[in-house]
């Protein structure tokens, strides 16, 4: 049933038995789990970077509720997939939560199979945000090592611009800039065009 | 000779027929005292009435008779030498005799001249009766016509009187009655008739008229009309059943009691005060309606804290069962742990429990019971139940409870109700200040010997002037959401129990709400 040895689900609530109960159930299911009372231990608590797993967050929780902790994790850019947990939800507090990316709502009480599903469901969306942030972070690597020159042609060629245009616009002749193409694609890795502007997009370079 | 004169005197005869007035026997012993007729002049007037009134009766009155007598008992003491006079007066005889004789002759005299006089003093007199007579008719006349003019003019007064009380009657839908408690027979106006949809001129008597009050109220009835016929007040409110339908009426009556305290008669009035009473009911019904309203709103205000407590044990219980039943299908499940698990869940359904019996007694619609309550614990308790709200805005709620408070008479509930709403009044002000500190303090003393004031101090905002006065007002509200009802309704509670509610501002910064609340009497 795990989807992952390395992967925890991240419990959160402030209640010391619901706490308690998540992690007995979890655990029976054969997750990893790790509690925090609070809010603000979770954020004082250190994850290697790579970490893999979702949070189990109840949404109100005196001091920082769970919102407010989703809006932290997006400002620090920590991806992990959040499963909201609630007594007595609202409407609006739903809608807001899966407008910020929340996976699921879960009200409280919940089946273990709701619970297990949407646990599920976040495990795969985090390891499709982890992939997918690696993914930007290689091609961002490879990015760099481009010259300020070769950025240029980058952008110019995704911009759909023949390589003459593009000696034109940047002064220069044809040839030099067909070695400059050359070598971003070989740079970038890209196979293929359509590979290098799928890439670009990935990378939010202007494509206009 | 004496008797023929008494016969022939003309006072002894009929003035009209002549004949004379005395018995034969009388007539001897008159004439002995007509010896001297001067006696006539010193008789009382009255005796001389007398006579003047038997000569024209033909009678003579016994008086007349014995003053007759005493005089001749006198003149025969006077003239019999049989008779002796005291010796001293025995040489003096032949005077006496003289003047006797002398005073005789006088008498004659006078009694002649007299006798013509008196005639003339009493034709004078008739005429002076006549005349008087005539005055006084005219004047009673003159009276009696003044009399029967104030008569009439009372007449019309009366009528015009009555037209107005019927007017009244019919406006103010009255009547009167009476009840003649000797014949029990009861006599009612049309106003009565009309409130009571009988026709008019029903022949009535006080069973009739029970038998048409409402039954639930008969009891009541008879029992303050017994009390009525004893000298009690009786003004009383009951219903009938009239027209095929209920309707409320006022009496009000008094009974008239004879010298030896016998009741004799009752009267009294009639009023339909069935629509005062409906609209009463209304407003009751209103006023009820409202108070539960309020409940029910502190009672919304609470829900998002007290569902979350509910559920919270609910889904404790719920994910420990679902973990029991995933280690039971593992080969060797673990007993320690699925101990642990029982334990849990039966901890959670406590608190649940707990939670639902404090929602309970929130929403309980009783009206207000007097039991002794401790103030202190309707505060604690009343604390206990916005506990997780105040966590949750981040408030700090600090007690300052005398110790050893005299018990105070209500309904715990209610009171409740209100330290509830003033608490989270309290902490919604201070949710809009975000500087610290950010606390409630709630506070019971003594205030005097004769009330409990509790004050719920926070930190927030304050009210402002103009508002202090119109926090109380129904429908008045500076939060989105609210009724506006909850300080209103708080305060007819605690008014109800004999206490007063105030507002004002902090000096520094918030506002403090304080009730108070009497201490219950020792008797009581």
């Amino acid at each position: 049933m795990n989807d992952r040895p390395d992967a925890e689900v991240l419990i959160i609530d402030d209640d010391a038995s619901m706490r308690k109960a998540l992690e007995r159930l979890l655990q029976s299911m054969g997750y990893r789990t790790r509690t925090f009372s609070s809010a603000q231990e979770f954020l004082n608590t250190d994850f290697p970077p790579g970490s893999v797993g979702c949070i189990v967050l109840d949404v109100k929780m005196p001091g920082m509720s769970g919102t407010d902790l989703q809006e932290e994790l997006k400002k620090r850019d920590l991806p992990f997939p959040i499963v909201f947990i609630t007594g007595h939800g609202t409407i609006p507090m739903s809608v807001q939560a899966m407008k910020h990316g929340a996976v699921d709502f879960l009200e409280k009480p919940f089946d273990d199979h709701a619970l297990v599903q949407a646990i599920s469901r976040a495990m795969e969306k985090g390891r499709q945000a982890m992939a997918f942030k690696r993914e930007i972070r290689e091609l961002e690597e490879r990015y760099r090592l481009l010259t300020p020159r070769e950025r240029e042609v980058l952008a110019l060629v995704v911009a759909g611009m023949l390589n003459k245009q593009i000696a034109a616009e940047l002064g220069t002749s044809e040839k030099t800039i067909k070695v400059h193409r050359g070598r971003v694609m070989e740079k970038m890795q890209a196979g293929s065009l359509a590979d290098l502007v799928r890439m670009a997009e990935k990378l939010n370079i202007s494509t206009s | 000779m004496w008797a023929f004169c008494v016969d022939a005197h003309p006072a002894f005869r009929c003035k009209d027929c002549s004949r004379s007035v005395l018995r034969p026997a009388d007539k001897q012993q008159i004439s002995l005292a007509l010896f001297s007729q001067c006696g006539l002049l010193i008789l009382p007037d009255e005796i001389y009435l007398s006579l003047m009134t038997a000569k024209r009766k033909h009678t003579a009155t016994p008086a007349l008779m014995t003053a007759c007598t005493v005089f001749l008992l006198v003149a025969a003491a006077a003239f019999s030498p049989a008779y002796a006079l005291p010796s001293a007066w025995e040489e003096y005889r032949g005077w006496i005799v003289g003047i006797m004789l002398g005073v005789f002759v006088l008498g004659l005299l006078v009694v002649v001249l007299f006798q013509r006089k008196n005639g003339q003093g009493i034709e004078i007199q008739h005429e002076d009766l006549e005349r008087l007579m005539r005055e006084r008719t005219a004047e009673l006349e003159a009276d009696l016509e003044a009399e029967i003019e104030r008569g009439r003019i009372a007449q019309e007064a009366l009528a015009r009187s009555e037209a107005d009380l019927k007017m009244v009657q019919e406006v103010a839908v009255v009547g009167g009655w009476s009840l003649d408690l000797r014949t029990n027979e009861l006599t009612w106006t049309n106003g009565v008739y009309d409130v009571f949809g009988l026709p008019r001129g029903t022949p009535l008597d006080y069973e009739k008229f029970l038998s048409f009050v409402h039954p639930d109220d008969a009891e009541y009835v008879n029992e303050s009309w017994s009390n009525a016929l004893e000298g009690a007040q009786y003004d009383i409110e009951h219903r009938i059943l009239a027209d095929g339908g209920v309707k409320w009426v006022r009496e009000k009556a008094q009974v008239e009691f004879s010298d030896s305290g016998v009741p004799l008669r009752g009267s009294g009035i009639v009023q339909d005060i069935t629509r005062r009473k409906q609209a009463e009911e209304e407003r009751h019904v209103l006023r009820r309606q409202l108070a539960h309203v309020s409940r029910v709103t502190t009672a919304g205000e609470l829900t998002a804290a007290l569902a979350h407590e509910i559920n919270q044990p609910l889904a404790a219980i719920l994910a420990n069962a679902q973990a029991a039943r995933h280690i039971l299908d593992e080969k060797e499940p673990d007993m320690d742990e699925l101990h642990a698990i029982l334990d849990d869940i039966i901890n959670d359904d406590g608190r649940a429990r707990e939670v639902i019996k404090r929602i309970r007694s929130l929403l309980r619609k009783e009206s207000a019971n007097k039991d002794r309550m401790d103030v202190n614990r309707i505060v604690e308790d009343a604390l206990r139940l916005v506990e997780r709200e105040s966590r949750f805005r981040g408030v700090a709620v600090r007690t300052e409870l005398a110790g050893g408070l005299p018990p105070v008479a209500g309904d715990p509930i209610q009171v409740g109700q209100v330290v509830i709403n003033l608490l989270l009044n309290a902490m919604e002000a201070i949710g809009e200040v975000s500087e610290p500190p950010r606390e409630v303090t709630v506070e019971s003393r003594m205030n005097g010997k004769t009330e409990i004031v509790v004050s719920v101090r926070d930190t927030g905002r304050g009210i402002g002037g103009n508002a202090v006065r119109s926090v109380f007002e129904p429908f008045f509200t500076t939060k989105e959401t609210g009724l506006g009802l909850g300080l209103s309704i708080s305060r007819s509670i605690i008014e109800a129990h004999g206490g007063r509610l105030s507002a004002a501002d902090n000096p520094g910064r918030g506002a403090t709400f304080s009730f108070s609340l009497p201490v219950m009497q020792r008797n009581a």
